[in-house]
């Protein structure tokens, strides 16, 4: 009660500085629509780039074999490296594959469950490795069979050819065949380039596809094949912890085992994942610090505004401590009259903030704000000046009573 | 007298240290965040052939799924067909004509006792060079003739001319790649578009390629398909000529057209084009051709990240704020100045004096402002270019936008100080001579 009956001489003592009032009210205001429109868009951006994308991320890596003499093999040179990473210390698994997710590079294909030309059609990215794929991702198969050793099917590099089973991805299936029954998809036909039927083997829980900003990143379909190609591209999964040391030796082996190729392109997932999404990172390191110093600056100007106020009442709070208030009640007063300022530059930020978030979504397609990021921004907002006004308030506290007999 | 206000001034900022640098720290770090995103975007937005933009012209033909079209809502597909780009550039219908893509393959430098290694390459044609003003250091591209013979010629790039013939003028000479002997033509000189708007498929800020060669060798030595290669039908057999004749695309197709008239005279060639390859069973869709010049294109492709847009108007609005702080900051001080503005009132000084001389502490603050704000983006800049590394593109502060972002910050200060030092000048001289 004490405190609200001060709202009052504190409302009448701005309205006399009315200027500076408006200033921090607008600065305040302007504050909270950057700081509250910034946390969300970096929130949503790592959000978007700390999502899985299926695979064992931390413990592979990847490398490019490329042959280049006319006599060269690839299958003899495929079957061999792979035997030799296989059985390499400290590697899980490996495989041979055209592509792999954050690779940026890769194919799709539309599927459909009946070969009329009316039929859905579901672009899914097409993976084609053999066997081992579980494995060497990590991949959860959480439905059917995983393919053998005997499904595997070797195309050259025109070949258009689709093997008789294929895993999907949960997204994939339930594309097809409903969002509740993927289960169902064990088992069923379905058909690519409207009519090469195939029958789906087993359904794995996740798998990207190899573009992170396409829109169905989640379909993808894995059929048991290995394309020979002069280059072939190789994913190797080691045990935690032993990933940098066989990134070293590794591709120094594979080199020295057959001269008739270079490899190159040696590189783990997880650096792929930083240079995909290196805009990313970068606009969210950027807000980041921006919202940082924003708070910096605002929290100074809330101080160096409210120490010049207390320089300049150095008299009257003499005169009040003279006359009976507590150290208490002067360091409330100017918590007071900041909390105030606080709320007024509050109100006027949660229609800025909402005003700078519809331009936002209207001009770039962000996703709206949620909104309980105002409250968030009204909290941080509050918290930000009511530190910055603790220092010169402290000061106004212990103000002797003694300077009301200054200058009378 | 001048020089005596800027004393004032200056005696007035040296005086409250504290409050003097916190005003001009804030009005820094304000120029400096709107200087780096400045300099960002201008980066990104450069237009790399300023000169030619209206000249140059992105040719897109709709050749595709008469059900869907390539791009929604009804746009024609981004790259052309093999077929469509050898015929267009054989009819010579522009100025100068040129299809390309990028692909690669294995250079085997035995001869200059070099390991082989693998190398993107760009097969295009003769007109691309002087289209696109690509700078030779030695010799020059192909000719005519070389072209139409399919003679196994190449144009290296400055690194890899350094890499394998030490930087030597190479014209000449030969060098074994795709297992065969070519002979070099011509070496680039430093060439880095940014954006690389003749070919984003890779990104907008990518590398150029390694090598050039001949457009028709792609065909003769079957070279992969890099770059984007989008299809509506199945390819007809494994063959790689099937591909070739399919309704593929995958190559970038330029001309260059210098008068408005030649453009009108190209379109109707096209739409010509287009309805006799109609009657030929192909294009399914309606007549939909698109000539984009460079700003059209880099403008359809979105070559300036959005998220670079959203930061542009978030540092105007933090730019806002820093002014708004200094303004008030300036504006308490200039309070407890009223006892100080009443005695030099009394003592003769006239508003306009009053005015000027606060006026000149306001702008000293500006400048000082203006000046480590552009220190701090330098800083700021290379951080955020080793966050963009990624883009291989070359962020610069710009004299234009620093000098541009300073006069803002002056301007923006006085503006802000001034309506504290009008207020506080404004009182009758007696009443502040009394407290």
């Amino acid at each position: 009660m004490n405190i609200l009956l001060n709202l009052g001489p504190i409302f009448r003592a701005l309205q006399r500085q009315r200027f500076s009032a408006i200033l921090v009210i607008v600065q305040i205001a302007i504050t909270m629509a950057i700081i509250t429109n910034g946390i969300a868009i970096s929130w949503d951006r790592y959000l978007h780039i700390e999502r899985s994308s299926g695979i064992d991320e931390q413990n592979t890596f990847f490398m490019t074999s490329s042959g280049f003499t006319k006599d060269f093999n690839p299958r003899a040179t495929i079957e061999l490296d792979l035997a030799i990473i296989r059985s390499t210390d400290g590697v899980i698994d490996a495989l041979q594959t055209n592509s792999f997710p954050l690779s940026d590079s890769g194919n799709w294909y539309e599927i459909q469950t009946s070969p009329q030309t009316d039929a859905q059609l579901v672009p899914a990215a097409s993976y084609k490795f053999d066997e081992h794929g579980i494995n060497t991702f990590g991949l959860k198969l959480i439905a059917g069979d995983n393919f053998n050793q005997q499904d595997t099917l070797w195309l050259n590099e025109a070949d258009s050819q689709w093997p008789s089973h294929v895993l999907l991805s949960k997204a994939t299936a339930a594309a097809l065949f409903g969002a509740n029954q993927w289960q169902i998809a064990v088992g069923k036909t379905i058909y690519v380039n409207q009519n090469t039927p195939i029958i789906v083997r087993g359904i794995v829980e996740q798998l990207h596809a190899p573009w992170v900003d396409w829109p169905h990143v989640e379909r993808t379909i894995i059929s048991p094949a290995r394309v020979t190609h002069n280059s072939a591209r190789y994913v190797i999964r080691t045990q935690p912890g032993r990933l940098n040391e066989i990134m070293q030796t590794l591709p120094m082996t594979l080199a020295k085992e057959n001269t008739q190729r270079v490899i190159r392109k040696v590189k783990s997932i997880q650096q792929a994942k930083d240079e995909i999404y290196a805009a990313d990172i970068a606009t969210v390191s950027i807000l980041l610090i921006v919202i940082v110093v924003l708070a910096f600056v605002t929290a100074m100007g809330v101080a160096g505004l409210a120490s010049f106020n207390i320089d300049k009442r150095r008299q009257q709070i003499g005169i009040r401590r003279a006359l009976g208030a507590s150290k208490r009640q002067i360091l409330q007063h100017f918590m007071l009259e900041n909390a105030l300022l606080c709320t007024m530059g509050a109100l006027f930020g949660t229609l800025l903030t909402l005003a700078l978030n519809i331009f936002l979504v209207n001009q770039y397609a962000l996703t709206p704000l949620p909104i309980y990021y105002l409250p968030l921004g009204v909290v941080i907002l509050f918290v930000i000046s009511q530190l910055a006004v603790i220092k010169p308030a402290c000061r106004a506290m212990s103000i002797s009573p003694a300077m009301a007999t200054r200058c009378i | 007298m001048f020089r005596y206000y800027c004393k004032l001034a200056l005696n007035s900022i040296l005086q409250a240290k504290v409050h003097s640098s916190l005003t001009i720290l804030t009005v820094a770090l304000g120029i400096a965040a709107c200087t780096i995103v400045l300099t960002l975007l201008h980066s990104m937005s450069s237009n790399p052939v300023a000169h030619k933009s209206e000249q140059l012209f992105r040719v897109q033909l709709d050749n595709w799924d008469p059900n869907q079209a390539a791009v929604s809502p009804d746009l024609p597909p981004e790259f052309v067909t093999w077929t469509d780009a050898q015929n267009i550039v054989q009819a010579k219908q522009a100025k100068r004509q040129s299809a390309s893509a990028i692909t690669w393959g294995m250079v085997n430098p035995a001869e200059q006792g070099l390991t082989p290694f693998l190398a993107l390459m760009r097969v295009t044609g003769k007109d691309f060079f002087p289209m696109f003003d690509v700078p030779f250091l030695f010799g020059a591209g192909w000719g005519e003739t070389t072209e139409q013979n399919n003679e196994y010629v190449v144009v290296l790039s400055k690194e890899i001319n350094q890499q394998v013939f030490n930087g030597a003028n190479s014209v000449g000479q030969t060098l074994s790649m795709l297992g065969a002997t070519f002979t070099v033509v011509g070496v680039l000189n430093d060439w880095h578009l940014s954006p690389k708007f003749y070919d984003m498929s890779y990104g907008a800020f990518s590398d150029p390629e390694e090598i050039y060669l001949p457009f028709g060798l792609k065909a003769i030595f079957e070279l992969p398909h890099g770059g984007i290669t989008n299809c509506w039908k199945p390819v007809e057999s494994e063959r790689y000529e099937a591909f070739l004749h399919s309704e593929c695309t995958n190559f970038q197709l330029w001309v260059e057209l210098d008068e408005p008239r030649e453009k009108t005279q190209f379109n109707d060639y096209l739409t010509h084009y287009v309805e006799q390859q109609k009657s030929l069973g192909r294009f399914p869709r309606p007549m939909n051709n698109r000539l984009l010049n460079v700003n059209q294109w880099l403008e359809y492709k979105q070559v300036v990240k959005q998220d670079i847009q959203i930061m542009f108007w978030l540092s105007v609005m933090f730019l806002l704020v820093c002014l708004i702080n200094a303004a008030s900051l300036l504006s308490a001080k200039l309070h407890t100045k009223h006892s100080e503005i009443g005695l030099r009132r009394a003592l003769g000084a006239n508003f306009g004096q009053i005015i000027m001389q606060y006026s000149l502490e306001v702008i000293i603050v500006g400048l000082c402002g203006g000046i480590l704000g552009v220190l701090l983006a330098v800083a700021g800049l290379q951080g955020v270019a080793s966050l963009y590394a990624g883009y291989g593109q070359l962020i610069e502060l710009n004299v234009s936008i620093t000098l541009g972002v300073i006069l803002l910050a002056v301007a923006g200060t006085v503006i802000a100080g001034l309506v504290p030092v009008y207020s506080a000048c404004r009182p009758v001289p007696a009443m502040q001579l009394k407290q």
